[in-house]
C-alpha cells in the first residue's frame, strides 16, 4: 500500500541547532506522535515538514506527501497544496490568529479557496459545529477566545478544506486536563469518521498514549525511539524515553515524578552520543561515536550504541528451600540501567532471602544463576569493585560497626578494597546523605547516633563504592514516619541523579509504588508483576469537567 | 476613558492659565509698542494720557484675576477678544489666517506620513539601501523645522527662479483661471511643505519600521502562510492592517509639533498663516491674540493627542486590552 507521507532523511539546519536526518513514514488515517523535551527539535521538524522554515536554514532530505515532493517544490506550487493535502495546526494560542479579523473572515479566506460563495455560510456552520464550537462564536475576534476554544478553532481551520494529513503542534501544551480530554476525542472522531491522518507534537505523554498508534522519541534534535506506542510506554527501550515516561503526571498517579537528571557529564565531546551526558549507561565509547537509529528486533527502532536500557543484575530460575521448606522456586528476575525496581511480599515471603542471594550474600541456594551486564557474576568481586553491587540492610548494626566513627566506618569499603581515595570519597558521600560535615561529628561513635542517622551513614558507606545497583532491603523498616519519607526520598534522588539502580525490597507496598518504576510481588514462592493500572484507577480527570 | 477625559480637561485648564499669564509677565504692555515698536526709533509717541485711557478702555488696568474672569466670561461666550495691533476681532482674524496654516500642515503631515510609510516598507525589501536610509533619516529627525526651512530657502529658492522667496501667492497677481491661482499658490505652498515634510518623515519612518518588523514576527503571519493564502492578501490583511494602529496614532501625536513647526516655518517663508500672525501679536504685546492663537493650537493639539489615544486603546482592545 502506498504511504501517505514518506519523510526521507529530514534535516534542517540553524546556526545555533540542527535536525538530525531523520526518516519515517505514516499511512493513510495513522496517528503519529512525536515527542521530547522542550528543544528537543519537535517544532524545527514540524516547520519542516510544512515547509514554513525562515529564511537562512538549511534544509537537506526529501518529504514525499502522496508521492510528491514538498521540499524542492516552489511556493507557489505549495501553496496550492496547503490546507487542501497537508494543514497546520499551531500550538493553541490566540497568537497564531490575526487579531484585526473575525473568527469568519479567517475562516472564509481558507473555504474560498474551495467552496463556491454560497456554499460558505452552511459549510462554516457545520465546520465550527464539529469542533464543538458555536456558529455565533464566528463574529468573535481572537481577544475574546479562550486557548481551549482557539485550539478548536485553529482545528476548524486545519479541516476546512479537508485535507488527508494534519500536523498539530502541542495542541494541549496550555489547556487543562478536561480541555485536553475532550480535544484528544474529537482528535480521535475526526481521524475515524473521515480518515485525516494526525501527526502530533507534544511533550504529553498522557495524550500521546491516547491518540497515537505509533510514537517517535526526539532529543536534542535526534529521533532515540520509534515504535507503537503502546509498547513504549509499556517498556521503554531508551534510557530518554524512560526518562520522559518517569516524569509525566497522569501515566501512574500513584508514583512521584522525577525529571531526568540534567547534564552530569559538562565536557561532551563534539561527536557524542547526544544523551551521552545524561544517561545512566553511558560509556567510553558512547562519548566518541553518535549512534543512529536501528532496529533491534521486534519492530522497535533504537539509537543507542548499547542496544537500548541493558539489564545490570540478573536473577534466573532462583531456588532456595530452607530444610524442607521450599521459599523460592524458579524466581527469575532483572534489574536494568538506571530504574528503580520494588519486590515487595508479605513478611515472610522470602524477600530477604532473594535480596541476599541477588546481593551475593547468600550463596547456597540450590538452582539458579546470576548475571551482572550478561555475564555469570562473580559477587564477590562485585562488592569489592566500583561500579558493582552494593546493600543496605535493614538493620544498620549488620553493616556498621557500632564501635567505630562515623568517618572509620564510612571510609571502610574503600580501604578493604584497596581503592584508595577513602576519606575524599566518604566526606563526599556522608555530604549527599545529608549527614553533618563537622569535624566533631565524623569522629562520633556510630553506636551514639540516632537511628535515621545510622541508615544514613550506611547508605552512605555504600555510596563511596559508587555502585550500579543498590540492594535496600527494608532501609526504612525501623524508622519513625518522617524519618522513613525523609530516607525514602533520599534514596530516591540519590537514584535520580547518581544514575545507580535500586532494587528496593519492603513489605510497605505503598512506600514502593511511590519510588518504583517497576514492581514484584513474592507471592507463594513464585515472582509476580504487579502493573499500577491494574489496580488503581482514577477518575481525577473528571474534576474539571462540567 | 472617564478619566482620559477628565485629565485633558485638567491639561486644558492649566494650559488656559499659562497662556493667560505668560503675556502679562512680558515687559511692557501693548501700548508701550502702539506707539513705539520695539527697539524702533518712534515717530509717533502716545502721551501717558493716552496710554492710562486706552489702557482702561481695554481693561487692562483691572487686577489680574478680575481681568481673568472677564476674559473666562467672553471666551464662555465664544468671544475671544479684539485685537489691539489688528484692529479686528480675534475670532475673524484666526479664521482668516487658519486656512493657510491648516492647508501646509496637513498637506506635510499626511505627505510625510506616505513618504515615511513607504521608505519604511523599501527598507524592509532592500536591507543594503535600508541603511544608508536609516542614517540619513536620523540625521534629519535631529533637525529643526525652521533650519530646514532657512536652508531650502537659501539652497533652492534662492537660486532656482521659478520657485517664490516667500508669501502664499504671488501680491497683485492676476489669474485667468482658478486653475492658474491653484497651481500659484501650491508654488508658493511648495517650500514650507518640504521643509516641514522633511523633519516630520523621520518619525513615521521610524515608527513604521518599527511596528512592521514586530508585525512580521507575529506568529499569524506564519499561519497566513500556512494557510496558503496569496501574498497580497497576507500584507494587506495579516501585516499591513495589524501595523497601522501605532503608525495613525503617531499621525496624531505629531500634530503637536506640526503645529510649533508650522508656526516657525511659516516665518521663515512669510507664509501668512496663524505663525506670522502670532510674530506680530508677541512681538506688539497684543494679550487678546496671543491668547487667542494659543488657544486654537491647544484645543487642536489636546483633540489630536486625544485622537491618538482612543486609537491606541482601540486596537490594544483588539488585541485582548480593555478600553
Amino acid at each position: 500500500m502506498n504511504k501517505l507521507l514518506e519523510v526521507k532523511n529530514l534535516s534542517l539546519s540553524y546556526p545555533e541547532f540542527s535536525l538530525h536526518p531523520l526518516s519515517f513514514s505514516l499511512d493513510y488515517g495513522e496517528i503519529l506522535a512525536l515527542v521530547g523535551e522542550s528543544g528537543s527539535g519537535k517544532t524545527t521538524l514540524l516547520k519542516g515538514l510544512s515547509c514554513l522554515w525562515e529564511e537562512g536554514v538549511k534544509v537537506s532530505g526529501q518529504v514525499l506527501l502522496e508521492g510528491r515532493e514538498l521540499l524542492g517544490m516552489r511556493e507557489e506550487q505549495r501553496r496550492q497544496l496547503r490546507m487542501r493535502s497537508f494543514a497546520v495546526a499551531f500550538q493553541n494560542s490566540t497568537a497564531w490568529l490575526n487579531p484585526s479579523m473575525t473568527l469568519r473572515e479567517q475562516l472564509k479566506e481558507v473555504l474560498r479557496r474551495g467552496y463556491p460563495t454560497r456554499e460558505l455560510p452552511g459549510r462554516m456552520r457545520e465546520l465550527m459545529e464539529t469542533v464543538g464550537l458555536s456558529p455565533e462564536d464566528l463574529g468573535r475576534y481572537p481577544r475574546e477566545l479562550s486557548g481551549g476554544m482557539a485550539q478548536r478553532f485553529l482545528l476548524a481551520t486545519a479541516i476546512a478544506l479537508e485535507p488527508r494529513l494534519v500536523l498539530l503542534d502541542e495542541p494541549t501544551s496550555s489547556l487543562d486536563v478536561a480541555a485536553r480530554d475532550a480535544f484528544a476525542d474529537l482528535v480521535k472522531r475526526l481521524n475515524r469518521e473521515k480518515g485525516i491522518a494526525f501527526v502530533i507534537i507534544t511533550h504529553d505523554m498522557k495524550l500521546s498514549s491516547m491518540l497515537s498508534s505509533r510514537m517517535m522519541v526526539l532529543y536534542n534534535g535526534h529521533v532515540e525511539e520509534m515504535g507503537p506506542t503502546a509498547d513504549i510506554l509499556d517498556y521503554p527501550r531508551h534510557p530518554y524515553t524512560r526518562g520522559l515516561i518517569n516524569a509525566s503526571t497522569g501515566l501512574n498517579i500513584v508514583r512521584d515524578v522525577w525529571g531526568i537528571r540534567p547534564e552530569v557529564k559538562v565536557d561532551k565531546p563534539h561527536h557524542s552520543c547526544p544523551f551521552y551526558g545524561r544517561c545512566t549507561q553511558s560509556q567510553p565509547l558512547c562519548g566518541q561515536e553518535a549512534p543512529e537509529l536501528k532496529d533491534w528486533g521486534d519492530g522497535r527502532l533504537i539509537a543507542c550504541l548499547r542496544g537500548g536500557i541493558i539489564t545490570l543484575l540478573e536473577g534466573r530460575n532462583i531456588s532456595k528451600a530452607y530444610g524442607r521448606q521450599q521459599v523460592l522456586e524458579n524466581v527469575s528476575i532483572k534489574v536494568r540501567s538506571g530504574e528503580v525496581v520494588a519486590l515487595v511480599g508479605r513478611s515472610g515471603s522470602g524477600k530477604t532471602t532473594l535480596a541476599g542471594i541477588l546481593g551475593g550474600y547468600l550463596r547456597d541456594f540450590q538452582t539458579g544463576s546470576l548475571f551482572f551486564q550478561g555475564e555469570a557474576a562473580d559477587m564477590e568481586q562485585l562488592h569489592r569493585r566500583e561500579g558493582g553491587v552494593q546493600m543496605v540492610f535493614q538493620d544498620s548494626e549488620t553493616s556498621l560497626n557500632p564501635h567505630m566513627t562515623v568517618l572509620q566506618a564510612v571510609s571502610e569499603p574503600r580501604l578493604l578494597a584497596k581503592l584508595g581515595r577513602e576519606e575524599e570519597m566518604a566526606r563526599s558521600a556522608l555530604k549527599d546523605v545529608g549527614l553533618p560535615m563537622e569535624e566533631s561529628f565524623l569522629k562520633k561513635k556510630i553506636k551514639t547516633l540516632s537511628g535515621g542517622q545510622k541508615q544514613r551513614a550506611s547508605i552512605a558507606r555504600a555510596l563511596t563504592m559508587e555502585p550500579a545497583v543498590l540492594l535496600a532491603d527494608e532501609p526504612t523498616s525501623m524508622l519513625d514516619p518522617s524519618s522513613k519519607a525523609n530516607l525514602l526520598r533520599l534514596l530516591k534522588s540519590l537514584q535520580n541523579s547518581y544514575g545507580f539502580s535500586m532494587l528496593l525490597v519492603t513489605h510497605d507496598l505503598e512506600s514502593a509504588l511511590k519510588v518504583a518504576d517497576r514492581c514484584f510481588l513474592l507471592k507463594d514462592r513464585g515472582l509476580e508483576e504487579l502493573r499500577i493500572s491494574d489496580y488503581v484507577s482514577s477518575s481525577i480527570d473528571s474534576v474539571f469537567e462540567n | 476613558m472617564k478619566k482620559k477625559i477628565l485629565l485633558m480637561l485638567c491639561s486644558f485648564v492649566v494650559i488656559y492659565l499659562v497662556n493667560f499669564t505668560i503675556p502679562r509677565l512680558m515687559p511692557g504692555d501693548p501700548f508701550d509698542y502702539q506707539s513705539a515698536a520695539a527697539g524702533e526709533e518712534s515717530s509717533t509717541e502716545m502721551t501717558e494720557e493716552l496710554k492710562e485711557y486706552l489702557r482702561s478702555y481695554y481693561g487692562l488696568d483691572k487686577p489680574f484675576f478680575a481681568q481673568l474672569w472677564e476674559n473666562v466670561k467672553s471666551n464662555l461666550r465664544g468671544d475671544l477678544g479684539y485685537s489691539i495691533h489688528y484692529k479686528q476681532a480675534v475670532s475673524s482674524l484666526l479664521l482668516e489666517r487658519l486656512p493657510w496654516t491648516a492647508f501646509i500642515m496637513v498637506s506635510a503631515l499626511v505627505l510625510s506620513l506616505i513618504l515615511g510609510i513607504a521608505l519604511a516598507l523599501l527598507g524592509l525589501r532592500r536591507k543594503k539601501l535600508e541603511g544608508s536610509l536609516y542614517a540619513l533619516l536620523s540625521l534629519l529627525g535631529e533637525l529643526p523645522h525652521f533650519l530646514l526651512g532657512i536652508l531650502l530657502l537659501f539652497l533652492v529658492a534662492a537660486r532656482v527662479d521659478w520657485i517664490p522667496l516667500s508669501g502664499a501667492a504671488t501680491a497683485f497677481g492676476v489669474y485667468y483661471s482658478e486653475w492658474d491661482w491653484i497651481k500659484d499658490v501650491l508654488l508658493h505652498a511648495m517650500l514650507p511643505i518640504a521643509a516641514l515634510s522633511l523633519a516630520t518623515i523621520p518619525g513615521f519612518y521610524f515608527t513604521a519600521r518599527a511596528s512592521f518588523l514586530g508585525i512580521l514576527e507575529r506568529p499569524y503571519v506564519l499561519a497566513a502562510r500556512a494557510k496558503g493564502l496569496k501574498e497580497g492578501r497576507i500584507r494587506r490583511h495579516y501585516i499591513f492592517r495589524n501595523a497601522l494602529p501605532p503608525i495613525v496614532a503617531r499621525f496624531f501625536l505629531s500634530v503637536g509639533s506640526a503645529i510649533g513647526g508650522t508656526m516657525l516655518v511659516e516665518n521663515v517663508f512669510a507664509y501668512p498663516g496663524l505663525g506670522t500672525v502670532m510674530r506680530e501679536a508677541v512681538k506688539y504685546r497684543d494679550y487678546p491674540l496671543i491668547q487667542g492663537v494659543f488657544l486654537l493650537s491647544t484645543v487642536l493639539v489636546l483633540l489630536s493627542l486625544f485622537a491618538a489615544d482612543m486609537i491606541n486603546a482601540l486596537s490594544d482592545g483588539k488585541r485582548g486590552g480593555s478600553l
